[in-house]
């Protein structure tokens, strides 16, 4: 008994989880009179041949009139923020159940899988729903029955990591909410954290667009007191990598200008946390600043 | 996976592991494993809440507001003559802010209840049930009993019952709380839904078997003065002329209920009325005290209800959020 136990523990941590790695993410309403799945599908995702979601989300197997008062779970798209050192990856493997999925949450939101996230962003996450094979299916009718796109079969297998284009009967596969958009009006309200988040963001931004131009000119004119005044309030994880960067590194070199060599240090090291692979150029630092810079592990170029 | 179904997948297939057949793991296992969790899929079932062997209260003497409360095993018992009043409410369907407004104005026209009793739809998650059954239960001179219904998870109603209490909130899960022996009346709970499919949590919620409404029913029958059942759930009523509502929640010979206090299985608040301990099974809802809209047009507006027993006799009011 206790060996086909420990093989089971095995299996079971080696074991896929893909159907169970990503909960769809719903809305619970009441029907009210008159409403139908098409119209909740229209209501909701703008697109009334997208109510089969509607209908698997609560297992409803033929399309039937909707009783009125009825509670039905409405799967959604949700909006997230992002928080300080958060990537497409990180997102994918935390939310979507797989960090190669990254693609597909960097695509929805219009951006590339390597965009370098600032804390305070906006994101939309897809959901996905469970479908179960009732007998054997091929991925083109199924995308065809979820999105009304035949092509869109390759992005199930993809989502899927499947290296075939059908699926035997019981076989389980997420469907992602790919071409679906969620009215906004329809977003659940965002929480205190992700508020604070996206405001932090929103004053960062507008604090460093002021202070930047003042800082360099301060540097050049070697008022490095006064870039250190400018620059030492701003959290450059809820900034941009160009504006971040910009103001980790003058901020880094009035620090040196100072001798202190350990806040520099961990100044700089944002800057190679956030980007890996970032190098100055030789001729635009003193060598006093590029020793700080090569001891925080920065490249030289 | 539940606990409950995880377990029954670890047993399957752990019986299946004593073979020494030289087969590879993978061969082995595979198949039994995918056979398991299968099998867990289709056994899987809500939490029973309607059952009479569950866990019990701890014993304890609460005073609130003028009353005080005796609470050991399955019962909150309140001592002493009537009338007692009874505060019904449901369907809260969340935590917008225009719900939790509208609970609030509730509350404080069930001002003179000596108990009320919140029939579930309250919300799906923790916070959201802290939300509104904390804006019921802030400063209230009477306890709340909690029936979880068909929005709650078991896990995330006892969660938020057990943080209210933390913080000094009068308020009992009426999973535990199956019975409310009051002056002229006992009333006694049934929790949850009668099919998973009407479980938004499926089975991390509520049910309840035709087998324990009908020991719930029978016991009932034999209590004194007037026979109340409060259940998340509807019995067969009609709404809107379409039948609506569960057979195995309507009474019939030889139980004798009196009342049966229901979820709402539409909008609207039961009417006034008045009754006697008749066994005639009266089906008497407080409406929705959901605030929020989804579509645009008139809408119906909170309510709640209030039963007061005088004696063997009883009476309903109704009560409508005012704005």
């Amino acid at each position: 008994m206790s060996r086909g136990l420990a093989i089971l523990l095995l299996v079971i941590a080696l074991s896929p989880t893909v159907a169970r790695a990503q909960a769809a993410d719903t809305v619970t309403i009441r029907v009210a009179q008159g409403d139908s799945l098409d119209m909740l599908a229209s209501e909701f995702y703008g697109d009334r041949k997208l109510a089969l979601f509607i209908m698997v989300e609560n297992k409803i197997q033929h399309p039937r009139p909707l009783r009125p008062y009825e509670r039905l779970r409405v799967p959604i798209n949700r909006e997230i923020t992002t928080a300080p050192g958060d990537t497409f990856q990180s997102l994918a493997e935390s939310l979507l159940g797989d960090p190669r999925r990254s693609e597909f949450l960097a695509e929805l939101n219009g951006m590339s899988p390597d965009y370098n996230l600032a804390a305070g962003t906006p994101l939309i996450l897809p959901f996905a729903i469970t479908h179960v094979a009732a007998g054997p299916e091929s991925l083109v009718s199924l995308a065809k029955n979820y999105y009304d796109k035949p092509k869109y079969a390759d992005i199930l297998r993809r989502y899927n990591f499947l290296d075939k284009t059908a699926l035997e009967k019981g076989e389980s596969i997420l469907v992602p909410s790919y071409n679906v958009r969620v009215h906004p009006s329809k977003y659940p309200p965002i929480d205190a954290e992700s508020k604070a988040r996206r405001e932090k963001r929103r004053a960062s931004s507008e604090l460093a667009a002021n202070a930047i131009p003042s800082a360099r000119h301060a540097w050049r004119t070697g008022d490095y007191a006064t870039v250190k005044q400018l620059l030492a309030e701003i959290d450059g994880a809820y900034l941009e990598l160009g504006p971040a960067i910009e103001v980790d590194l003058l901020l880094g070199c009035a620090q040196i200008a100072f001798d202190e060599t350990e806040p520099a240090l961990a100044t700089f090291r944002h800057i190679i946390d956030r980007k890996p692979g970032y190098a100055l150029r030789k001729l635009d630092h003193s060598p006093k600043i590029l020793a700080v810079w090569t001891k925080a592990g920065g490249l030289v170029e | 996976m539940t606990t409950r179904a995880c377990w029954g997948v670890c047993l399957s297939v752990a019986a299946c592991g004593g073979s020494s057949a030289p087969a590879p793991i993978g061969a082995r296992i595979g198949p039994a494993l995918a056979a398991a969790l299968d099998a867990a899929e289709t056994v899987r079932e809500p939490w029973r809440c309607a059952a009479g062997d569950l866990a019990q209260l701890k014993d304890e003497q609460l005073v609130q507001g003028k009353h005080t409360w005796r609470i050991a095993g399955h019962a909150m018992r309140l001592d002493g003559k009537g009338p007692v009043s009874i505060g019904v409410i449901a369907d809260a369907g969340g935590a917008t802010p225009p719900t939790l407004a509208a609970l609030g104005r509730l509350r404080t026209q069930l001002a003179t209840a000596d108990l009320v009793i919140s029939l579930g739809g309250m919300g799906t998650t923790q916070a959201e049930l802290e939300a509104t059954l904390g804006t019921l239960s802030e400063r209230s001179p009477w306890p709340i009993v909690a029936l979880a219904g068909d929005l709650e998870s078991e896990t995330a109603h006892h969660a938020a019952i057990a943080a209210l209490r933390a913080r000094g909130h009068a308020v009992f899960d009426g999973r535990l709380v199956r019975r409310l022996e009051l002056p002229g009346a006992t009333i006694a709970t049934i929790p949850g839904a009668g099919a998973m499919a009407r479980l938004v949590a499926a089975s991390e919620g509520c049910g309840y078997t035709a087998a324990d409404v009908a020991a719930v029913f029978t016991e009932l029958t034999a209590a004194p003065g007037l026979r109340v059942v409060a259940s998340s759930e509807a019995p067969r009523v009609m709404v809107n002329g379409e039948p609506a509502g569960e057979r195995a929640l309507t009474p019939g010979p030889p139980q004798q209920i009196d009342v049966v206090l229901y979820g709402p299985p539409g909008s609207a608040e039961s009417p006034p009325r008045a009754g006697a301990r008749d066994g005639a099974a009266i089906a008497l809802t407080p409406g929705t005290s959901d605030a929020s809209t989804r579509l645009p047009g008139p809408r119906h507006p909170p309510s709640a209800g209030l039963l007061t027993v005088t004696g063997n006799s009883w009476r309903w009011k109704p009560i409508v959020d005012p704005n």
